[in-house]
């Protein structure tokens, strides 16, 4: 059963108070609401609560839900010697005080990138990762910008390295994943090296080439476990009991308190993102995503390739993925995120296609779209609202219409999107810990 | 997710184009021309938003429903003709031993109406049953 499921118990009180709305009548559904919400309004912003649920489990990362790893992988999120040059960590363009993103359009570390640094908030609910999906888990997510020469731009020996030499470091990841091989032989594990597409004879490939399969294996398996325990972290960042989320639990037990949580501007929001605007088709859920990839016709900005293929192209690369999780790295390679890996395919729909965004904490998280498109959420409702732009590459979603909304309407639909920001995060959590250890 | 008690009950007020159902249990109904009679039952059932789901289709000749048919090949899909799009994936099928098909890997992603198509092809000819799917969540 996944997170998303509600009890049956739970869709009994939905349907008994959506037919109460029927048959009394009321337009708010007998509920003390600010505005009145159809039945209809209320079932569907109660099945968009997070509950206090524990997130999905990832069968993919055996230690998914270690807390030893979790440490471990917090210490590596804010390691910069995890760069080929020591000046960058994932925390340079995850910054926590940045919404886990930045605030660049396009992000940008070793060199500049071509999208949005997406943020890290609620992550754990994704069931494709980046903006093309072309990673399946957590862990596999993470491994890309270790090594990308425009992000963090390291590589797996130099990494398999620091581990071994780095007393705290080591001992923690042994603690974990057990003793790490002997690399102590130069010749079979040169201090730098991994495959290197973007620079086929390169030093990086050269070395890598040169090392045997097993030896390759032995150092794959480090960087896995590395990104295993990153991914063991980033699970904890989960934007939670928004005041939406009191809000659609008031709808649930008619709590006067819990609805008094959004505002009348923020309720009347929510009756359109609900409703007319039709937001909730895309964003649907508790994460207020469909974890799916849709073509919205963004206009073409600078540094942003208008003819970007996205999901279309990010079907061959998962599929093809050393790390996906069906290859021997995956804890669960006969589980179902290999078995949905089977089934996926790049169809034209795909073209020019990118993963629909959570909208939890969209308020800490400018700018927005796969391109930083737009700076303000003013922008992002004007873009639904007018869809002035043809796609650039493939065709828009047939369900987009311009929404045509008047200023009063935006402000509301900002006020909701506003409530879905959560509690803040531990400040525990958003900072380097002193030792990669408990 | 799954579909509410009062949905569902919409639903069946609603009927499907293609024949009967009942989300719960499945659906039923002839093809387009009249010559098949199909059956499918999903797993789990009914068909939940943005999960993955099976299905065993059984084909039954129209006028005796107590003959199950193998000689029809069969395809399972979905679409969803307000928004011009059909599913994401592209589902596995396979003979069950009592004849019917077992699919896997279908998927409805977004809430709303879907068309749950059943294409039955015998001898190049293919006839095609389609049952209503309100999703919401």
């Amino acid at each position: 059963m996944s997170c998303w499921s509600r009890s049956a118990a739970r869709h009994t009180v939905v349907a008994a108070l959506a037919l109460l709305a029927v048959t009394s009548g009321c337009a708010d559904g007998g509920l003390d609401t600010a505005v009145p919400l159809s039945a209809e309004h209320v079932q569907r912003a109660i099945s968009h609560r997070l509950a206090d649920a524990p997130p999905p489990p990832d069968p993919t990362n055996r230690v998914a839900d270690d807390p030893a790893a979790a440490r471990l992988g917090q210490f590596l999120f804010f390691d910069k010697r995890l760069s080929g040059d020591g000046r960058f960590s994932c925390a340079s363009c995850h910054d926590p005080s940045k919404g886990f993103g930045d605030d660049r359009a396009l992000g940008e570390a070793t060199g500049k990138l071509g999208r949005h640094t997406p943020s890290i908030y609620n992550t754990v609910y994704n069931r494709w990762f980046f903006w093309d999906g072309r990673a399946d888990s957590h862990w596999s997510q993470a491994l890309a910008p270790l090594e990308h020469p425009d992000e963090q731009a390291g590589d797996r020996l130099a990494f398999a390295h620091l581990v071994a030499s780095d007393a705290p470091l080591r001992a923690a990841y042994e603690a974990i994943f057990g003793a790490l091989p002997d690399l102590s032989d130069s010749a079979r594990f040169p201090a730098r090296g991994r495959p290197a597409p973007d620079d086929p004879g390169g030093a990086l490939d050269t070395a890598w080439r040169g090392m045997s399969a097993a030896d390759q294996k032995a150092i794959d398996t480090i960087f896995v476990n590395l990104a295993k325990a990153i991914a063991a972290y980033e699970r904890l960042i989960v934007a939670r009991d928004a005041p939406f989320d009191r809000f659609a639990a008031g709808l649930e037990d008619g709590d006067a308190n819990k609805l008094a949580a959004l505002s009348a501007s923020a309720q009347r929001g929510l009756r359109l993102f609900m409703g007319r605007a039709n937001c909730w088709l895309c964003h649907t859920g508790p994460n207020f995503t469909d974890r799916e990839f849709h073509n919205i016709a963004t206009p073409e900005r600078p540094g942003v390739d208008p003819l970007d293929q996205g999901r279309f192209v990010g079907v061959d690369l998962v599929k093809g993925s050393p790390f996906n999780a069906a290859s021997s790295f995956s804890d669960a390679p006969d589980g179902d995120a290999a078995k949905r890996l089977a089934f996926i395919i790049a169809t034209e729909e795909h073209v020019g296609a990118f993963k629909t965004p959570s909208l939890r904490n969209i308020e800490k998280t400018a700018p927005y779209m796969h391109g930083g498109h737009y700076a303000t959420l003013e922008d992002v409702i004007g873009h639904y609202s007018l869809l002035i732009s043809p796609s650039s590459v493939g065709h828009r979603e047939e369900t987009l219409i311009p929404l045509a909304l008047d200023a009063d309407e935006t402000a509301d639909l900002i006020s909701f999107l506003k409530s879905l920001s959560g509690k803040p995060l531990a400040a525990d959590l958003l900072s380097a810990p002193t030792s990669p250890s408990l | 997710m799954r579909t509410t008690l009062l949905l569902l009950a919409m639903s069946l007020l609603l009927g499907a184009c293609g024949g009967s159902d009942d989300s719960n249990t499945g659906y039923q109904g002839a093809t387009s021309s009249g010559t098949f009679f199909v059956k499918v039952a999903t797993s789990p059932a009914p068909i939940p938003l943005n999960e993955t789901f099976s299905a065993d289709v059984a084909v039954y000749d129209s006028h005796d429903q107590t003959l199950m048919l193998d000689d029809v090949d069969v395809v399972l899909d979905g679409e969803m003709p307000q928004h011009g799009h059909g599913m994401s994936v592209q589902p596995t099928a396979s003979k069950n031993s009592d004849g019917s098909v077992h699919v896997d890997g279908m998927l409805f992603h977004m809430p709303g109406t879907w068309k749950l198509h059943v294409d039955v092809t015998r001898q190049n000819e293919t006839e095609r049953a389609t049952f209503d799917v309100v999703l919401e969540p």
